[in-house]
């Protein structure tokens, strides 16, 4: 599965209400003006914390269950693919097996 | 202290044709001392009208920026005449046609702000002031930014600066920094006939760009350039033929996004740019604003400087 | 002021008293002498650390703006070099070869005083030359793409040059020199690279790159200095030396590493040079028993005669106002002598006649045009 977080050095802008958010990343130096959609999706992984925040626990962090909702879990990938392009999301590097196998 | 006003063209002439350690014009435009040089007597004609207003400094100031505008040096010189900018030694820009000396010299000054004065975090707007609250009108060319900045000036507001807004790290106030204002083609015509007793520079033709004139700025925009003004207003004007005047509310974060990239030195400022700016939008109006008659647009902003509801 | 004073060495080396002289005009040329050498952060900061607590600056307010000004470019030039560096380790992670990080980006990298106050534009990286092929294919599959297309370029940089023709990033725009040597393989000193390598130091945060070794860093820049044909950076360049040394020279053990470093690389000759003018204008302290170890390197009478006077007007800060007689000549035979040192003269020859025809080329048409107003 893969997990995500959010990058340490992420600061955002958002005015209540607005459709739109600006969020500036510091290390990678660049600035970007999101959806109020895709800054929800920031969020939420951040909401996730220490947990591993794959697909199924960010739409859950957002109130929405993708169990037999295909074209949500597609989009909410889309959503999740152009974070991680853009840097404002990270991929989680692998974590162990389940089943207690240790980590490699 | 003295203002240029106060010398005779022909004072102006030789202080600008002077070289060596004391000679050339030093002129204060808001935080900063031009030394200014030139041997082209139009541009000594534009520069005494243009900055009448401004006061000349000692030849012992402290000097921020020494620059002159002067034909080429070498062989190039013979074919066609042309006017070069020259920058403390250096001519770090290819020349223009023999007689855009004066436009070359007030790019080259605005180069100097934008390129060199990280102190501030500067953008691409006009600013003005009124009620001690100041208006940005961000924007590139042919907005029709230039043109309402001009009208405006001749309206109640006071001139900060018809192209370049410097905005103080520490406060987010906007610091003056008024001179000479320039517009082109259609927009020079509009203005003579809105405000008929404004006087005009020499037209000069841009290569491929159309005609460019200046005006010098108010005197009293001038005398105030010390008093900065807090933020008020956003607003990012659009000309369209026959449309009727509105301001339509803006978000911030796109507000926010739109200075950032009307800012010359956000790169510079790096993370503190993104606050300063937040800072700027909190604390602003913001605004998209439609118009096509340019009387309609200034009473517009009457009401907007005067608390109105618009 | 009619005396052609390098306002730039006094503000770096006199004490305040002296600078408290100093007159709205003194002050005003300073500063263009000091953003012309590229100098203003650092100065400004030896400036403020010159000054006593509490004590009023001797300098107008106006001038404060520009210090702060030149220190906001260098943070934000700092944190670029550190991104460059990092997508630099990404790209050449597995080369299987040391990656060295030279010259400014080494500095800041590796934390040492003249990366604290530099003006930095390119990144300079060196691997030995059997990897240099995969290093640059590497490069360019992570965004970088080579410039300077023409054949006679190409050539000059691959066949004779110690480097690669830069590289840029397509998105950042950011600029890579790629080297396999500090000199260039037609130059008349040899040093070996892999000598260079094999004592190279890696940098602690950054697995994968490396910088060099103390001694092999001051050689480096001695010989950046002094074998180069451009030298509008000289003046900065030696006080980088100058902050080097006294860094690396409160170590006994750094002196004679210094020294027996210069003859195997065979730099000896650019060392007497770097010692004795950051000595001369920058009061850089060397133990005596070096300075005399070192006065026996130097080129025999009449040479040595020509080229200290050749040396003390090049090292000038370049601006105008500081220039004194002969220093546009001795500017020139500095650019041939740079050359001269690293081509043999028939190459020479050729190089200097396409490249005054490339200059021409480069004046008309990359110098940046006046853009629209308002």
């Amino acid at each position: 599965m893969t997990a995500y977080l959010v990058p340490a050095d992420l600061t955002t802008r958002h005015w209540e209400g607005e459709e739109t958010a600006v969020v500036r990343l510091d290390v990678q130096g660049t600035t970007h003006l999101v959806a109020s959609e895709a800054l929800a999706v920031v969020q939420a992984v951040a909401s996730c914390g220490e947990a591993a925040a794959g697909l199924r626990e960010i739409a859950h962090a957002l109130g929405q269950d993708i169990t037999d909702d295909p074209a949500l879990a597609a989009g909410l990938q889309r959503i999740i693919d152009g974070l991680v392009q853009s840097g404002l999301l990270r991929q989680r590097p692998d974590d162990a097996e389940p089943g207690g196998e240790q980590p490699r | 202290m003295p203002s240029l006003g106060e010398s005779s063209l022909d004072e102006v002439r030789t202080a600008l044709r002077t070289n060596g350690a004391d000679g050339g014009l030093r002129l204060r435009t808001g935080p900063y001392v031009a030394r200014i040089r030139s041997p082209l007597p139009e541009v000594a004609e534009s520069v005494a009208k243009l900055y009448r207003h401004h006061e000349v400094a000692e030849a012992s100031s402290f000097v921020d920026f020494d620059v002159a505008v002067r034909r080429p040096r070498g062989a190039r010189a013979l074919r066609r005449p042309q006017v070069v900018f020259e920058f403390e030694g250096d001519e770090p820009f290819n020349p223009l046609p023999g007689d855009q000396g004066f436009p070359l010299l007030e790019w080259g000054l605005n180069w100097c702000v934008y390129g060199l004065c990280h102190q501030h975090l500067t953008l691409h707007s006009a600013v003005l002031e009124r009620g001690g609250r100041a208006l940005l009108l961000p924007a590139p060319s042919g907005s029709g930014k230039s043109t309402l900045c001009a009208a405006l000036l001749f309206s109640g507001w006071r001139l900060l600066s018809d192209e370049l807004a410097l905005i103080d790290p520490d406060s987010a106030a906007l610091l003056p920094n008024p001179r000479p204002v320039s517009l082109k083609n259609a927009s020079i015509e509009v203005i003579q006939r809105f405000a008929p007793m404004v006087e005009f520079g020499s037209r000069v033709e841009e290569t491929a760009k159309g005609v460019v004139a200046h005006f010098a700025p108010p005197a009293a925009a001038v005398r105030d350039s010390h008093r900065p003004a807090a933020p008020g207003f956003i607003v990012f004007p659009k000309y369209t033929p026959d449309a009727p005047a509105r301001l339509v509310p803006m978000e911030r974060s796109r507000t926010l996004m739109r200075l950032i990239e009307n800012a010359f030195n956000y790169d510079i400022f790096g993370r503190a740019g993104f606050d300063l700016l937040g800072a700027l939008v909190d604390r602003s109006e913001c605004f998209a604003f439609e118009y096509g008659d340019l009387a309609e647009a200034v009473r517009l902003f009457d009401r907007l400087g005067r608390g109105e509801r618009v | 002021m009619s005396e052609r004073r390098d306002l730039v060495v006094e503000a770096l080396t006199r004490p305040v008293e002296h600078l408290a002289a100093w007159e709205g005009r003194h002050w005003s040329r300073f500063l263009q002498q000091a953003r012309n050498a590229g100098l203003l952060a650092r100065a400004g900061r030896r400036l403020r650390h010159s000054l006593p607590e509490g004590r009023p600056a001797p300098w107008p307010a106006a001038l404060d703006g520009h210090l702060a000004s030149a220190e906001r470019v260098l943070q934000a030039q700092r944190a670029e070099v550190h991104r460059e560096l990092r997508h630099i380790a990404r790209a050449l992670d597995g080369l299987g070869a040391p990656v060295v990080v030279l010259k400014g980006a080494a500095y800041l990298a590796a934390g040492l005083p003249p990366g604290d106050s530099r003006v930095f534009s390119d990144i300079d990286v060196l691997v030995p030359r059997d990897v240099i092929a995969e290093a640059e294919s590497r490069l360019m599959l992570h965004g970088w793409v080579g410039t300077h297309d023409n054949a006679y370029d190409q050539r000059y940089y691959r066949e004779w040059m110690h480097e690669l023709p830069p590289m840029q990033h397509l998105q950042r725009g950011t600029t890579l020199d790629l080297h396999h040597n500090i000199l260039p393989l037609t130059a008349r000193l040899k040093p070996d690279s892999r000598h260079l390598v094999s004592a190279a130091v890696p940098l602690p945060d950054r697995p994968g790159l490396h910088v060099l070794s103390p001694a092999d860093m001051v050689l480096h820049c001695v010989t950046h200095l002094f074998m180069n044909e451009e030298t509008s950076h000289a003046l900065r360049d030696l006080s980088d030396l100058d902050l080097l040394l006294r860094h690396f020279g409160g170590d006994d053990g750094f002196w004679p590493l210094l020294l027996e470093r210069a003859a195997l690389l065979d730099l000896r000759r650019p060392l007497y040079y770097g010692l004795r003018h950051a000595m001369r204008l920058l009061e850089t302290p060397v133990p005596a028993d070096v300075v005399s170890r070192v006065g026996a390197l130097a080129p025999g009478p009449p040479l040595n005669g020509l080229m200290e006077a050749i040396w003390a007007r090049a090292l000038r800060c370049p601006h105008p106002s500081a220039a004194i007689g002969g220093t546009a000549a001795a500017r020139f035979a500095l650019y041939v002598r740079g050359h001269w040192l690293r081509m043999p003269p028939l190459l020479l020859a050729r190089h200097l006649t396409v490249k005054a025809l490339r200059l021409h080329e480069r004046t008309s048409s990359e110098a940046v045009t006046a853009p629209t107003q308002g």
